[in-house]
């Protein structure tokens, strides 16, 4: 949680009483740095359902009875050549694909293809529908099932409808006119019935869908997680959301994590994190993954701000940038790597691998850095004020910086989890979840982590910035009691809050202030001044608000 | 539905009260009718869909009310005042249905969004035949009454609803209903009528007529997903139209 002149890029959640130990180690190494159609392996044909019928022949057997089945469609006319293409990697074969025909009309999803040798059929795959027994000719014509699209989709079309039988899930057939239509955000296909006119079925075919997966995260609690489908595996971007949201697998490659992270290299697409079903079990890159989503939702839904830049700037997040397995060789080099998460700018998260089951440091466990959403929320917020106050890190400046991401963490947490204590419960402590026991910080009762709770108790050394991440607990303090009340245990002054039912009001009063009052080289008193202008400005009428905000600041020490 | 039977029984067999008259001399006789369907019928469907890893569902309450119907058809008296006939009448009409969905979240497990809508031109047409046995009456001068039963075989075909569409757009904790997909579910099935024709003859061969007919049958439809829904078709129509006699 400091930005020093030596490393200005990075901004971390190192706990305190890590720190010292780690920070030169740290600082130092940051400075080096087809879908296969159909799978049917029993037998050479299977009917599946509805009048179905898969084709999988790759044995000589199931090669005989599928050809022979595939010749007598030829020769009836139901199957037809659409393609026949030499094979470039295996020379002197062939790939012949036939598509099914009824009546002269194509169906829809019906087609064979056969890989051919010298003559010799060596594989048959297919799929193809029996038992259709509809009308072919069509009622409706395709200017009216065109103009039936258009209405829908609400845009012009000059591509030609196709004639097709559509099958349906439950058997049936319908002769219809498939018609594609291409708007801004989506390509999509539609069969209006040729008897009837109306819709009958349609999906987007456009292809960088998005995909809703099931996650593990590192408590092995289950939630969505936001992915997209390539390749036959699905990978960590988000599509739903309107910033580009991806996060990395860096496989455990310091080297490679700190050569990107200089900008030596660039990521690709095969970095991503990658799940070939869609139910992700790396809970560290889905807890980055979805938490990054997640903060993004509360800076929109609380504070109508569009991510770290408010213009929906990219978020990367970086996952397993070592291994826990090696740790001994690793740790001297990247400590940080393991016992850290950081900000590096421009939207890119890093997150620490933590340590192997039966480690500790300074008397605590680590887990995986992400899988506390405060956390995440916590380095995200460094962008967010990359963006806006620029606030500088270190003294008074750097200290309000670290205290708007504790803030922000715990407002994040409080917006998606129930109040409580213990795993995947919203309190006033930072990291819980994860650095155990008891996390890295406390907003509530800083003096019982060794952080001062009164500005006369303040860190006035240099290290660490000059206690930015001792010296924010002053502030972090100032936004619990103006939120839940009480007794500031050095001043002894009460405070009456707002509540935790009105906990938005504080946390617009804090957010409003730190984005847009304050100057790069803001103080405690002029954060003070700020958040009591702010719930002027957001609640003149509400007396309680600017109260609470003013009691706070004055319990805390600062005035 | 029995009580309105006896009723319309009743009324026939009071009808029938002064048959004391003479019998017909004509054989045969055709009639062209124009009606309404006073009956409504309405009914509901549910389906569940899996959607971003999560089951929502959707509640569709339809409403069929009643509406113009056509009715055709003729008999032939076999023997004194008893014959056999066959009847046709279709009711089409495009109605509306009030649905509730519920969709999961694409971010959050158990978080769900309830999404109100209505889907209008849902078709519903209803096509019986009608097999009846007949009973001619003739009270007085041109004054007619033909009453009647059988089975009847009803053809329901029932736009159904299949998906609704959401428009939805990030932070995805709202949905706006845009449309829906639908289907054609077309099922058969036995039910029995009852009614009566009464009729005025302008001339010999031709005159005007009223007629009211019960009809009515619950149909399972078979929808996609293996799921059904029980629908009622038919009910109580009344309406007039020409009468020819041979």
């Amino acid at each position: 949680m400091s930005r020093s002149p030596e490393d200005p890029g990075r901004e971390s959640l190192v706990p305190r009483r890590a720190q010292q130990r780690l920070r030169d180690a740290a600082v130092a190494a940051a400075g080096v740095a087809a879908v296969a159609m159909w799978l049917v392996p029993a037998a050479a044909q299977q009917r599946v359902a509805h009048g179905r019928t898969l084709i999988a022949a790759q044995s000589t057997s199931e090669l005989r009875d599928a050809a022979g089945m595939v010749d007598s469609m030829r020769r009836s006319g139901e199957l037809r050549l659409r393609t026949s293409r030499e094979d470039v990697l295996v020379r002197g074969r062939t790939h012949e694909r036939f598509d099914q025909f009824y009546r002269g009309v194509r169906v829809f999803g019906g087609d064979v293809v056969q890989q051919v040798n010298r003559g010799q059929i060596v594989t048959l795959y297919g799929n193809v529908y029996d038992n259709i027994d509809i009308d072919a000719t069509p009622v409706v014509d395709e200017d009216r099932a065109r103009q039936a699209v258009e209405t829908i989709a609400g845009v012009e079309i000059g591509r030609q409808p196709e004639l097709v039988i559509l099958p349906r899930d439950d058997g049936s057939y319908v002769l219809a006119w498939r018609v594609r239509a291409v708007t801004f955000t989506d390509a999509r296909e539609y069969f209006v019935d040729a008897r009837g006119g109306g819709i009958v079925f349609d999906y987007s075919d456009l292809k960088t869908q998005s995909a809703v997966g099931r996650g593990s995260g590192v408590l092995g609690d289950e939630k969505k997680i936001s992915t997209s489908p390539t390749g036959g595996q699905f990978v960590t971007t988000d599509r739903l959301r309107p910033p580009s949201i991806n996060t990395y697998d860096m496989k455990g490659d310091f080297t490679r994590t700190i050569r990107y992270l200089n900008r030596q290299i660039q990521l690709a697409a095969s970095d991503l994190a990658v799940d070939s079903d869609n139910t992700w079990t790396d809970s560290a890159a889905v807890d980055a993954h979805v938490y990054a989503g997640w903060t993004y939702d509360y800076y929109f839904k609380r504070h109508g701000r569009r991510g770290l830049d408010n213009n929906n700037i990219g978020i990367i997040s970086l996952v397993h940038p070592v291994r826990r397995q090696d740790l001994q060789q690793n740790f001297a080099t990247v400590p940080d790597f393991y016992l850290n998460a950081f900000y590096y700018g421009d939207g890119i998260m890093l997150y620490g691998e933590g340590l192997p089951t039966g480690f500790t440091f300074a008397g605590q466990t680590f887990d995986y850095w992400s899988g506390s959403i405060d956390i995440v929320a916590h380095e995200l917020t460094h962008g967010v004020t990359d963006y806006s106050s620029r606030l500088i890190y270190q003294n008074e400046s750097g200290a309000l910086n670290e205290a708007f991401s504790d803030i922000m963490g715990a407002a994040v947490e409080f917006f998606f989890q129930p109040a409580g204590s213990g795993n995947l419960r919203a309190d006033y402590l930072l990291g819980e979840d994860t650095i155990k026991p008891g996390g890295t910080r406390s907003l509530a009762d800083p003096l019982s982590y060794g952080d001062p709770d009164h500005y006369s108790r303040r860190f006035t050394g240099t290290v660490d910035n000059g206690g930015v991440h001792t010296n924010s607990s002053i502030a972090n303090h100032a936004f619990y009691l103006a939120i839940e009340g009480g007794t500031n245990r050095t001043s002894g002054l009460g405070v009456q809050g707002v509540g935790g039912a009105n906990r938005e009001q504080i946390e617009r009063v804090f957010y409003r202030a730190f984005t847009q009052m304050l100057p790069a080289n803001a103080t405690f008193s002029l954060a003070r001044a700020a958040t009591i202008q702010a719930a002027r400005d957001l609640y003149a009428s509400n007396n309680n608000v600017e109260r609470a905000i003013t009691q706070a600041w004055t319990a805390v020490g600062v005035n | 539905m029995r009580t309105s039977m006896a009723a319309l029984v009743a009324v026939a067999l009071g009808a029938a009260a002064p048959a004391s008259a003479q019998t017909w001399s004509e054989r045969v006789h055709v009639s062209v009718n124009a009606a309404f369907q006073a009956t409504t019928n309405d009914f509901s469907d549910r389906f569940e869909f899996e959607k971003d890893l999560e089951t929502g569902s959707t509640d569709a309450d339809y409403r069929v009310k009643g509406g113009v119907l056509f009715d055709a058809g003729g008999g032939v008296r076999l023997w004194k005042s008893i014959g056999a006939g066959v009847a046709v009448s279709r009711f089409t009409r495009d109605d509306s249905a009030t649905t509730e969905t519920r969709s999961p979240h694409p971010f959050f497990l158990d978080q769900f969004r309830t999404v109100s809508g209505e889907a209008a031109g849902l078709a519903r047409t209803e096509t019986a035949v009608h097999v009846q046995a007949m009973y001619f009456l003739n009270p007085s001068g041109p004054l007619r009454i033909v009453l009647s039963g059988g089975p009847t075989f009803v053809k329901v075909e029932q736009d159904l609803i299949t998906e609704v569409r959401l428009t939805e757009a990030y932070p995805y904790d709202t949905a706006e209903y845009a449309s829906v997909q639908t289907t054609t579910i077309k099922k058969s099935k036995p039910a029995f009528n009852v009614g009566a024709d009464v009729m005025w003859m302008l001339t010999r061969s031709v005159g005007v007529g009223g007629i009211v007919r019960f009809s009515r049958a619950s149909i399972d439809l078979d929808a996609p997903g293996s799921r059904r829904v029980s629908v009622d078709a038919g009910g109580v129509y009344a309406g007039g139209g020409l009468r020819l006699l041979f």
